[in-house]
């Protein structure tokens, strides 16, 4: 397989990465895979995958209870956020 | 579990986020030990195996990949320094947690035994080839042999995880490439169909019948019983214990629920294809009395008109076995860690030193016993190879316990995290099965391994584990809370989340109730 082209099925990778992102930062730390699976009406299967694949390169953060997912601070290089000063 | 979500890691001390892919590789090739095993194991196998030896390998390479499959479920979703000790705890709870870290623990502390021992044995070979000392070393000059490799692993070792895995891939590399080296001269040797120049040292090995014609009888099995068979599988999965030590590191990997597993993957791919080609060259060479040679690869050598790769290769196998001791150290040490933090130790095993980060006082710890145990069992008369293959057995038992229960803890896992996953479940009941089958057969008595010797290891790794039992079961009437602190692992932290998520009172969809900052 030719490692530079982009083609086949890789769109639609992307396309469900990038969308399972949103649904988890729209939906709010402590969302299961189901519930992003279910609101993104995509394959449990497709959504786990994707899910570990993301957590792997830590743009999403498995929480300490191991079901729960959030943005992983690596997301910060991708919208540098300030925080603000207090979050109480 | 609903554990609120703290800013200061569990595992805290060790130099998290320090350690690069290489590294990482570093530590599951450095354990694995390709070379000295290269070297020193397809001759053990045989001595079990006779015809049946590539047959052996064969499913030991089968369990193998069963059981990598499962490895990288798990460290790919948690990144955990007692490694396989934690995985079992979350998969399948305490008890059978505390049955496959203790196990784990007697195959690292004694592959790091058996290996220091092999380090001195080279060295001591090595030595009497270039005159230094007599070629049968008395056990005085074997034990002092081995406590000067423990002093100066100890060293590498409290230097910090950084120093002792870049020397444990620089010597393992340089070790590779020069037995590789001395395979490949040897096969070309014995394909060249002729002898080559006359042999200088050793016993010339010759084939009795054309190679052709003997790999075909190899290939049908002819000559090895099915105990035999299982028995040297048994022993060829010593070649292969500890290729997934690269998760010991989880605490302390960059990026780990990558890296991890994949440098646990690309180990056994190279270090199959390295095993088999040793076995086959070694097989065909010596046919069936490959299994009466202590040091086959450098009579063929020799034999193939080298005899400075002798030589060499005694260098490369000392190497190797130093770099595997370093590693099975250094795993040993994070698993005592992470048990110490659980409070299932004394929390002074828990402690990291404040400049090199190491966990010096398990690594101590660790140490005295790994040089201790082998310098009795050479003084009271064991010569070198004799210590080597029963620690290693021993060794191979413990590891061998441990990846039994990894495997069957896999599907309660999944079913743990909710995630569906009914295939990989069953590659884990299946390399389970495959697993005990080996274990199996490494306590069954063979026509070559008499009963008593294949009852021992099993034995002392029982004895660990009852006694570990014992004292979790003792330990949780004063500390009820112990269990549920078993299966520790470097979760995510505060500064892991994007500042966005990183709130407080757990006001959010999916419930974690209370995702706090504890510090605060």
């Amino acid at each position: 397989m030719d490692e530079g082209r982009f083609g086949g099925r890789q769109p639609q990778a992307v396309r469900n990465a990038l969308s399972v992102l949103s649904a988890v930062a729209r939906l709010g730390p402590g969302v299961t895979v189901k519930q992003v699976s279910s609101e993104l009406a995509m394959p449990a299967a497709t959504a786990y995958r994707i899910i570990a694949l993301l957590v792997a390169e830590e743009y999403l953060v498995r929480l300490p209870d191991l079901r729960g997912l959030a943005l992983g601070a690596r997301m910060e290089e991708l919208l540098p956020t300030r925080l603000p000063a207090s979050t109480t | 579990m609903r554990a609120p979500l703290r800013s200061v890691s569990p595992l805290a001390g060790l130099r998290r986020r320090s350690l690069g892919e290489v590294e990482v590789l570093a530590q599951s090739v450095s354990v694995t030990a390709p070379s000295a095993a290269m070297a020193s194991t397809p001759a053990l196998v045989a001595a079990s195996a006779g015809g049946a030896t590539l047959w052996s390998y064969g499913v030991a390479i089968v369990a193998v990949a069963l059981l990598t499959v499962v490895v990288r479920q798990f460290s790919s979703r948690l990144a955990a320094p007692g490694s396989l000790y934690t995985y079992v705890a979350r998969g399948l709870g305490a008890l059978p947690a505390v049955v496959a870290g203790s196990a784990l623990a007697v195959g690292y502390a004694v592959l790091s035994m058996s290996t220091t021992v092999l380090t001195a044995w080279y060295l001591l070979a090595l030595g009497a080839r270039t005159g230094l000392v007599t070629a049968t070393p008395s056990g005085a000059l074997t034990a002092t042999a081995v406590i000067l490799v423990g002093l100066l692993l100890t060293a590498c070792l409290v230097r910090g995880i950084g120093t002792s895995s870049r020397v444990a891939l620089g010597v393992e590399a340089v070790a590779v490439i020069l037995v590789v080296t001395g395979v490949v001269a040897a096969l070309l040797a014995l394909v060249g169909a002729h002898p080559g120049p006359t042999p200088v040292g050793g016993v010339a090995p010759t084939p009795t019948v054309p190679v052709g014609e003997l790999a075909l009888h190899l290939l049908r099995g002819t000559g090895g019983d099915l105990t035999g068979l299982l028995h040297g599988a048994g022993l060829a999965m010593a070649s292969f214990v500890g290729f997934e030590s690269a998760a010991a590191l989880g605490g302390e990997a960059r990026r780990p629920l990558v890296t991890i597993p994949r440098s646990v993957g690309r180990t056994v791919l190279v270090v199959s294809g390295l095993y088999l080609l040793a076995a086959l060259v070694q097989v065909l060479a010596f046919g069936s009395g490959l299994g009466s040679h202590a040091q086959p690869l450098v009579e063929l050598t020799a034999t193939a008109g080298l005899p400075w790769a002798a030589a060499v290769l005694d260098v490369a196998v000392a190497c190797s076995g130093f770099a595997c001791a370093t590693g099975s150290a250094t795993a040993l040490a994070r698993l005592l860690f992470a048990m110490a933090r659980e409070r299932s130790h004394d929390a002074a095993l828990g402690l990291t030193h404040p400049r090199s980060h190491a966990p010096h006082n398990a690594i101590l710890a660790s140490m005295s016993v790994v040089t201790t145990v082998p310098v009795v069992l050479v003084l009271s008369g064991l010569d070198a190879r004799a210590a080597f293959v029963l620690l290693l057995t021993v060794s191979t038992v413990g590891y061998v316990v441990a990846y039994v229960l990894v495997c069957l803890a896999l599907p309660a896992f999944l079913r743990r995290l909710g995630e569906p996953g009914a295939g990989r479940g069953a590659v884990g009941l299946v390399g389970g099965v495959v697993l005990a089958a080996l274990l199996m057969g490494v306590m069954l008595p063979t026509a070559r391994v008499e009963r008593a010797s294949a009852l021992l290891p099993p034995l002392v790794v029982g004895l660990v584990v009852a006694v570990a039992l014992g004292r979790h079961l003792q330990l949780r009437r004063r500390d009820p809370g112990l269990p549920q602190r078993i299966g520790l692992y470097d979760e995510p932290v505060l500064s892991d989340l994007h500042p966005s998520h990183r709130l407080q009172g757990g006001a959010f969809p999916g419930a974690t109730p209370d995702l706090t900052n504890d510090a605060a």
